[in-house]
């Protein structure tokens, strides 16, 4: 019965009822959003490499070496010469490493050249490794392997012919259509960066930079842009770091992945709750909306609470009636936010993950919005109270 | 003061009733007024006789700052707030000048939720509850009775004429099947026709329930309806 009262008295204000719902649901979708994308581009920032023990790249920013080398955001500062690569992988501390060679695209997609050492040791996620969908890794030097979203974005299948570009845009200007490459194999989605790459080999990517003859010696790659780094003992992290960071014929840089992200995370922590604070903003005002709403309700259905205290209600009824309704008001556009940002995130979601090379999941029933949801019912029966106390007090003056 | 001494429905004695803001001017004070079950009875007063006072302290909505209001057996101001509401829920049917009914729900349902007001406690306590579907038949049944036509039960209110919204406060006012009606100038918005019909139709249903009926009004016209008139200035040396 009174869950029938509330529902039926709020049909009856459609029109400011449906107002305040839409600011409410605006609120909360900014909210839910932002909570949503912070949360899912750290998870999947994080994710995008594990297993990996040191990152080594020419000196500039630790940042920027991270963002190139893992996310294929940004430009490498500068090469590091094969010489030294070398060196390094020689040592014997070191398990594996994977050569990533940057700075060509094709059709808007990195391409990024390396060894069949890529997919045998990178890893991502929980240390989940790489997966074929169809074909094989590398054997000749111009074979390609494509990353699950490059490959169904550019709609290419095993066999077909690649023109690989120097620089990095849609539209270069130096076109290297002298060396048609091959597809040979596409990767399974992994929600990561690799998505969206074009893998080639170290000796692919100097063939595009050769004009004239090619012969096997000639392709030897003179540099790289950066190498990951497997240890055979983590106890050895950071000596080797010492030893690459000192050393004296090249200006190298080592990096612990960990914490270059954790790094990452402090410098966007400003950015963070400052969107935080003004989402929550958003919601106070939404909420003070729904107060405002309320209490002008109230007061205009006097005569109603009147007349319920005559056939017998307690005043707790009336405030009990008039918390139903807000919370029905709050929990409607809970729902229709949570809709409203599940249909966008779904759209969204590949733009996103071509353009910035994040993985959002669409997926909102996770522990933290569950959180984020019982705040805002919280929320909305503590701004409720105020204006229902109102019509409580109302009721019980009567002398 | 016993309830079984005779057989007065209301007794108040020495009541004194005055409002805290204005605490020098006693709005009521009563020293002795009787109803007999089942009496009809008309109370003429011009406004701010302290008529709506009276009706407050009868239906337990106010207490009296002294003296004792007895309806139905019970002392009304030794009683608990919420045992005054149910008691107000139980036996009393209130029909009122104007705003009767909640205007976005249908007659069914205004009358509904008068019954849960009443007998949402008796579910608890006894096991000798109407069941739903009884009830919604007897609902109906007094609908009917009181003719309003089928179609218009689950409209609502809002969209029906006022006597037939004040026919539905009837229907309300006796559903709970309350020892007393009062009724708070329900004719003043009503033109002729819909007075006579109103007041035909709720004296027959007083008299068919065995109802008390408690009437205030200043329209005299509407004396031969009752068994007994009393005037507000004689009962209420305040006024």
């Amino acid at each position: 019965m009174l869950l029938k009262l509330a529902l039926q008295s709020l049909l009856d204000r459609k029109n400011s009822v449906a107002l305040t719902c839409i600011a409410m649901t605006i609120s909360i979708f900014v909210l839910l959003g932002v909570e949503h994308i912070r949360k899912e581009s750290k998870d999947s920032f994080s994710s995008t490499i594990s297993g990996a023990d040191l990152i080594v790249g020419a000196k500039s920013g630790r940042l920027n070496l991270l963002l190139y080398s893992v996310f294929r955001l940004g430009s490498p500062v500068n090469n590091i010469s094969w010489r030294s690569y070398q060196d390094i992988a020689a040592n014997t501390n070191v398990a594996w490493t994977i050569p990533i060679s940057l700075g060509d695209s094709h059709k808007g997609f990195r391409v990024l050249g390396t060894t069949n050492d890529y997919f045998k040791h990178l890893r991502y996620g929980k240390k989940k490794s790489l997966n074929f969908n169809q074909g094989n890794q590398f054997e000749a030097v111009f074979d390609v392997v494509l990353g699950a979203g490059a490959a169904a974005s550019l709609n290419y299948q095993l066999g077909d012919p690649v023109v690989l570009t120097h620089g990095i845009g849609d539209t270069s200007f130096t076109v290297h259509d002298k060396h048609p490459f091959t597809v040979t194999g596409i990767l399974a989605p992994t929600g990561t960066p690799v998505d969206q790459t074009v893998h080639v080999k170290l000796e692919g990517i100097e063939a595009i930079h050769q004009d004239g003859n090619i012969t096997g010696n000639q392709l030897q790659p003179s540099s790289i842009t950066a190498f990951i780094v497997g240890l055979k003992s983590r106890i050895a992290t950071f000596r080797l770091q010492r030893e690459i960071n000192e050393l004296q014929r090249e200006p190298l840089m080592a990096i612990l992945p960990g914490v270059a992200l954790s790094e990452l995370w402090r410098m966007m922590a400003v950015f963070e709750s400052t969107l935080h604070l003004i989402s929550s903003m958003v919601f106070v005002a939404a909420l003070l909306g729904l107060a405002a709403v309320m209490a002008a309700s109230i007061r205009e259905r006097k005569k109603e609470s009147q007349l319920l205290r005559i056939i017998g209600a307690p005043p707790s009824f009336l405030f009990i009636l008039f918390q139903i309704e807000a919370l029905l008001i709050s929990v409607v556009s809970i729902l229709l936010a949570s809709t409203l940002l599940y249909a966008s995130l779904t759209i969204a979601q590949k733009l996103i993950s071509t353009q910035v090379g994040l993985h959002l999941s669409s997926n909102l029933f996770t522990y933290n919005s569950f959180i984020i949801a019982l705040s805002i019912v919280s929320a909305t029966v503590l701004v409720a109270a105020l204006p229902a106390f109102l019509a409580y007090h109302q009721a019980k003056a009567v002398k | 003061m016993s309830p079984n001494s005779d057989d007065a429905l209301i007794k108040l004695n020495q009541v004194k009733f005055t409002y805290s803001s204005d605490s020098e001017r006693c709005v009521l004070n009563l020293p002795y007024w009787q109803i007999a079950s089942g009496e009809n009875v008309l109370l003429i007063g011009e406004s701010g006789s302290g008529k709506s006072t009276l009706l407050n302290l009868l239906s337990g909505i106010s207490v009296p700052d002294s003296g004792s209001v007895v309806v139905a057996g019970q002392a009304l101001q030794t009683m608990s707030n919420r045992q005054r509401d149910r008691f107000r829920a139980e036996r009393i049917g209130y029909v009122a000048q104007s705003f009767n009914l909640i205007p976005y729900l249908s007659a069914v349902d205004n009358i509904q939720l008068a019954t849960y007001f009443a007998h949402g406690s008796e579910r608890k306590n006894s096991g000798s509850n109407i069941s739903g579907s009884n009830k919604s038949l007897e609902i109906k049944a007094l609908l009917s009775e009181l003719n309003i036509v089928q179609e218009h039960w689950n409209r609502p209110v809002s969209q029906l004429s006022i006597g037939q919204q004040q026919r539905i406060a009837i229907a309300r006012a006796v559903a709970n099947k309350p020892q007393l009606i009062i009724a708070d100038e329900p004719t003043s918005s009503l033109d002729q026709s819909n007075r006579d019909n109103f007041m035909s139709i709720l004296m027959a249903t007083a008299s068919t329930h065995e109802t008390t009926l408690v009437f205030v009004s200043h329209d005299l016209s509407l004396n031969r309806y009752f068994d007994r008139i009393d005037s507000m200035t004689d009962i209420n040396m305040s006024a």
